[in-house]
This record gives C-alpha cells, structure tokens and sequence, in this order.
C-alpha cells in the first residue's frame, strides 16, 4: 500500500502542468473579425499576422488553450496554427450558446456591498446584462 | 467690529494644527460630492483592469507575463481605439535571464509590442516616473503657481525599459511617455509639469494623442487647437460623475450599478437635482458610501470600466464597439497593489480611474475645467464672503427672532421633521433619522430661530460652490467658511443688539487703557448712526406687536456701544 501511494505521489509530482480544460468538441471556424489574424506559438507568445483568407472555413476546430485564449485551426493550406479565440468568429454546435460574462461588482472599494432587488426591467430600455440560466442536465436513470 | 473681522479673517487665512487643510479637504470632498450629479460625462473614455479573475482565470501570477500583456494589448488594439494608455510602470524586466526552468519560454519585453506592431491606427501612450532626485532640491511642488523657466529633464530614464524606449522612439509619431509620481500637488492633478513638449501627465497626454487626429470637436481639442502648449497649464480639481455611461450598461448586472447615465453622458435636471439634495442632505448625517443601496454608495465611476476578462473571454463584437475610437486605459486592479486613489463620490478607485476621470474632465469642460483660484483671489473672495455675512445674517437672524417668532420656531421645526421624512425616503439609517428629529426639538427648545440662519447659509453657500464649480473654480474651504462665517456672525451680532452690547475694551484688558483713547477715533467705523436708526425701527416694530402694555414701558435705550457693561 505505501508502494502505492509512493508511486502515485511521484507520478502527480513528475506530472506536466496541465492544459486549462476546455473543449472544442463540435465547434467550427466560422470566420476571423478581421482581415489579418495573429497566429502564436503554442506558449502564448506572437509568432506574424497572416491574412484571414488563408483560415479554412467550416473545418472543426483542433484544441484549444482555456488560460491562453487560444484555439487550434487549420489553414487552407493543410497547417495547423494556434490563434486567438478573440479575433475569430466561432461556431457552436447546435443549440448551443455562448456564455455571457457579466460583470458582478463595481470597480471601486464599497464595504459589506450587497445585492438590491430589482423590480423590474422595462422592455424597451436598454437590456441589463443577465447571465443565462444553465439548461437543466438530463435526468439520470 | 472691524477688529473681529480680521481676526476671522486671519482665522481663515491661518492653518492652527492642519485644522484648515482638512477642512478644507473635507468641504471640497463634500462639494464634489454634491455637484457630482451635474457632471456629464463624455463617454469617449473606457478603463480595462486586470483583475484577480483575470490572473486566475489564465493560471498567471502578478506581474502578468509580457507575452499574456501583449495578446491583452492586441484585442484592445483590434477595438480600434483612438489611444491606449498602459498604467503599468516597465521598470524592471520580470525574469533575469538565464534564471529560467529547461523548456520554460523567456519572457522577453517585446512579447508585450510585437503583437501590435503593425497596428498604425491607435496612438500608445506609455507610463513613466518622475525623477525623485528633483524633490526637495530643484523642484518643491510640481504644482507651481508658474511653470519653472528653465529647462529640465523630468523624466528618470530607468523606468521604461530600453526596449520600450527603443520602440517608442521609433514609432514616435503613434506613441508617446506619460509621466507619473508627482509630489507637493494634494488632491491636485497636474496637467504640465514642464515647458517642454512632452513633460506632460498621463490625462493630457492621452488628451493631446485623441486631439491630434484634427476632426475632433469636444471643448478639450478645441482648447488645445487654439492655446497650445498655453493650454492646461493649472492643476486639475478632478470632478466625479454620480452616473456610469450608458454603454458599460450591457456588461454589467443590474443593481451592480446606480442609475445609469443617458446616451448622451447627462440626466435630466430633476433627477440631477434629486440626487444631488439626497447626497446633501444624507451625506450630512452618514458615509452614504458605505451605504448597500447603489442610489446612495454611487460605487461606479462616471467612465465605463471592464475587467480584462470580460474584454479578452466575452464576445468580441461587442467589446470591439464599446472600444471603438474611444480613449483606452489598461491597469491593474490585483490584491496587493497598492494603487488605489480616494474619490470623494465613489470611496477608493483603482489608481487608473482617477487619470480616466482627469482625461473625461479635460475633454468634456475643455476651458471650464476645475482649477484654484490663486492665493490672493482666493483671500478677496473670503474677504467678501464674510463681509456680506457680517451685515447680512445677522440682520436677518434678529429680524426672525422678534415678532412672529413662534411662527418662525414652527417653519423651523417643521424644516427638521420634513429632514427626517425625507431621510427615510430616502434611506438613510434609523440612527440619522432619529438624530434629525432629536436635533430639531433641541434646537426648537434652545435657540428655535437658528434653524432658518443655518438653511440660509448653507444654501448660500452650497448654491455658491456649485455656481463656482460650473465655471470651473475649484470650491475652497466651504464648510470652514461656513462655520467661520456662523461664528463671526454670532460674535458681531451684538452690534445690532445694542441692549446686549458688551464694553470694548474689556473692563479687565491689560491693553485696555492704552488702546481706549484710540476707540473713541475709530467709533465711526462702528456705523453709530445706522445701527442706532436699525435699533429705533426695531423697537417700533416691537411695540407695535406687544400687547398693550399694563405698566410703564422702560424708556429706549440710549447709550452708545462702549458704554453699557
């Protein structure tokens, strides 16, 4: 039993750190929010800019980088590169949709801030930011 | 009269244990505060801050990687903003190299610019510090009444890192250095701290970098264009907005947030005005920014602040059109950095917010921006305040105090109740609605006419430090010069109350003696005949609302002042 842990132990601590979980299961490239993209190298740094015609449309995409904000693409070219998520528009699978980041509290320093009600939004005044409601899970058998 | 005059007036000259200065520090914070709903923003400024989410979120530490800075730096730079300005001070490199883990990339400086290398269109404004080795020797204050007429090197050279400077000094027609680190300003903002070109804060170098595309037409271009370097040369009274721009409005959830401001930076009169009494009236009797209620606290500054989270994991699209030609700050807001500054409206901001405000004050009241009055204009000012109070209030404290007085004790009283209505209309804590109606039956049994002298001075002056603040005066020690101006005006009431005159000189005075020849010489400064035709008219009116009187009436007064102990 002490083997055991001993192993496990060492094989958590000669572990490398960890790509941020994320995925891309069923998203495709969309399109870039520009005419030039930046591609980086797999650590984040900026490699060039290469045009946004190169990227190749409707492919899937290959990975992705949670803590960089990276995706890996392909290009029309048959490469692969990693760009930033920013400056593409992606596709969702089917009935999917983005999360909204909303922010939940103000910049300045308040003390014992709480949240007021509110009663009521106006339909046709600017919308407030509301993060949407997760869809319920499917229930287990 | 005279004598005591001075003496109040050098009362408010002097500084008895800092009393003055804080003071004054307190009564302009109380002012901002209050003229805060009628600021209108500009909405053309927008604060990015790098958060502890934003760390965590990218599994990074502080100080953030350049590389992570430099992909930050391009989604800003991919908004295209009219200037970006990083409140980040480049002193040292993060990593000394040959330090680093096998396989662990360098963090090299130039991952932060390459990144936005071939973006032409947005003008990058760098931070840099002031040379600390001119303090104390060369230059006392960076907030001179005159900019100094020589010529010196402002900025320490080491605190960009040569790279940045290579960089900058290649691409100088789209980048430029800020300096930062003032000293002897207070709560100013110093604008030009040279007569060079550059030797400039960061509010007007990022205001010079919008102006410089020539179609701009806010009021701060159109000052630049026609002064020049004349321009901003006082120090900035920053003013705070009670109302966050329309535009942060799709980021944020609500209630985060108070009332948020309309498309075009302002509010309506009456919803300025309500606001504006609220944090008055409220403001007197607790720290509203201490307050749950985001009506009261005003928590959100009056330019549209997102986390960089938001701006680098959010939708694109959207930040890209919030950030479209607009002026960007990028800083930080990380625990454990100790860059915060105190706004009197919104409680402590991150430092970046109080240059964002400076450059919105700039842009949006161009000419009329906050600013002191000079020392001598200043001292006339309060010259003239407490000689319209002197001969003012008191009349009006004596008229209200004779033949309705009860009638003049209701009003007063009724002024406390409908305080303490409103208090908790407005929310304030059961504490201070209970001191308002405990405030006001003690002054209703103890002195009930003074209620009205108080109302009428402070809306005088309040409605004064408001009028100031439109036209771009700096309020100065408004509550001193209340509670100076209440004080003279009880001391010299006297002198239109003859009955209660006291001897002057005092029976007892050790100069006494020497000082009462010359008296009886300065006695028509002592307006005899006007005070002794006040005090006739007034016993008339007396007598003329006494009931008929059942005895004999004491015969008038007649003495002179100086002679009834």
């Amino acid at each position: 039993m002490k083997r055991l842990c001993a192993v496990f132990v060492a094989s958590l601590m000669a572990a490398p750190p960890a790509m941020a979980a994320c995925s891309v299961e069923g998203m495709t490239l969309a399109g870039a929010l520009g005419a030039r993209v930046g591609v980086f190298d797999p650590a984040g740094k900026f490699l060039e800019e290469i045009p946004s015609a190169q990227l190749a449309l409707g492919r899937p995409l290959l990975a992705c980088d949670e803590s960089l904000g990276l995706v890996k693409v392909s290009l029309v070219s048959g490469d692969e590169r990693w760009l930033d998520r920013a400056e593409l528009k992606i596709a969702l699978p089917a009935g999917n949709q983005p999360t909204k980041i909303c922010v939940q509290s103000s910049s300045s320093r308040a003390a014992d801030h709480t949240e007021p009600a509110v009663a009521g939004i106006d339909p046709k005044a600017a919308r407030d930011c509301v993060t949407p409601t997760p869809a319920p899970s499917p229930a287990k058998p | 009269m005279l004598l005591i005059a001075l003496a109040f007036f050098c009362l408010l000259l002097m500084d008895p244990f800092g009393i003055e200065t804080a003071s004054s520090s307190r009564s302009e914070q109380a002012a901002l505060r209050i003229t805060a709903p009628f600021y209108r923003g500009t909405g053309a400024v927008v604060v990015v801050l790098i958060d502890d989410e934003f760390l965590a979120r990218a599994g990074k530490g502080w100080p953030l990687p350049y590389a992570d800075q430099g992909r930050l730096l391009r989604t800003l730079f991919q908004g295209e903003p009219a200037v970006v300005f990083l409140d980040i001070l480049y002193r040292q490199q993060h990593d000394a190299r040959g330090t680093l883990a096998a396989g662990q990339p360098a963090d090299e400086p130039l991952d932060l610019l390459n990144p936005v290398g071939t973006m032409t269109g947005t003008q990058l404004v760098f931070a840099s510090q002031l040379r600390t080795d001119l303090r104390g020797t060369t230059l006392e204050s960076l907030c001179p009444d005159e900019l100094p007429g020589e010529t010196l090197a402002l900025g320490d050279e080491e605190s960009l890192l040569p790279e940045f400077q290579a960089w900058q000094s290649a691409r100088a027609d789209r980048s430029r250095v800020a300096l930062l680190g003032w000293w002897g300003c207070g709560d100013r903002y110093p604008l030009r701290l040279g007569r060079e070109p550059g030797q400039v804060t960061p509010a007007l170098a990022m205001l010079e970098a919008y102006c410089a595309r020539g179609d701009r037409r806010e009021a701060g271009c159109a000052l630049l264009e026609a002064a020049g370097q004349g321009a901003f040369s006082a120090p900035l009274v920053v003013r705070w907005g009670a109302f966050p721009p329309a535009e942060q409005r799709p980021f944020y959830t609500a209630g985060v947030c108070q009332t948020y401001a309309e498309p075009d930076g302002g509010v309506s009169v009456a919803q300025a005005l309500g606001t504006s009494i609220t944090q008055l009236l409220l403001g007197v009797f607790e720290d509203l920014r201490n307050s749950p209620r985001p009506g009261l606290s005003l928590p959100c500054p009056a330019v549209s602040v997102l986390p960089a989270s938001l701006v680098r994991h959010g939708d694109p699209e959207e930040v890209r059109a919030l950030l479209k030609d607009k002026i960007v700050l990028l800083g930080a807001r990380v625990t454990g950095i100790s860059d915060w500054h105190q706004s009197p409206v919104h409680g402590q901001v991150p430092g970046v917010i109080l240059h964002a405000a400076a450059v919105d004050n700039l842009l949006g009241l161009g000419p009329r921006y906050a600013r002191d009055l000079s020392t001598g204009a200043t001292a006339t000012a309060a010259l003239v305040l407490l000689a319209i109070l002197a001969f003012v209030v008191p009349l009006v404290w004596i008229l209200l105090d004779e033949p309705r007085r009860r009638a003049v004790s209701a009003v007063g009283l009724l002024c406390w109740f409908a305080l303490a209505g409103f208090l908790s209309y407005a929310g304030a804590s059961p504490e201070a609605v209970f001191a308002a109606v405990v405030v006001g039956i003690a002054i209703d049994l103890l002195m009930p006419v003074q209620t009205l002298v108080y109302l009428l001075v402070v809306l005088l002056l309040g409605g004064g430090a408001a009028l100031l603040m439109r036209y771009g005066v700096a309020p100065s020690n408004w509550i001193g010069m209340v509670l100076v101006a209440l004080a003279f005006s009880a001391t010299v009431k006297q002198f239109y109350r003859q009955e209660e005159l006291k001897q002057f000189p005092h029976p007892v005075s050790f100069l006494g003696p020497a000082v009462r020849p010359w008296v009886d010489r300065l006695d028509r400064w002592h307006f005899h005949g006007g005070i002794a035709r006040f005090t006739a008219w007034r016993q008339r009116r007396q007598a003329a609302a006494a009931p008929p009187p059942v005895a004999e009436p004491p015969a008038p007064a007649t003495s002179l002042p100086g002679e009834n102990p």
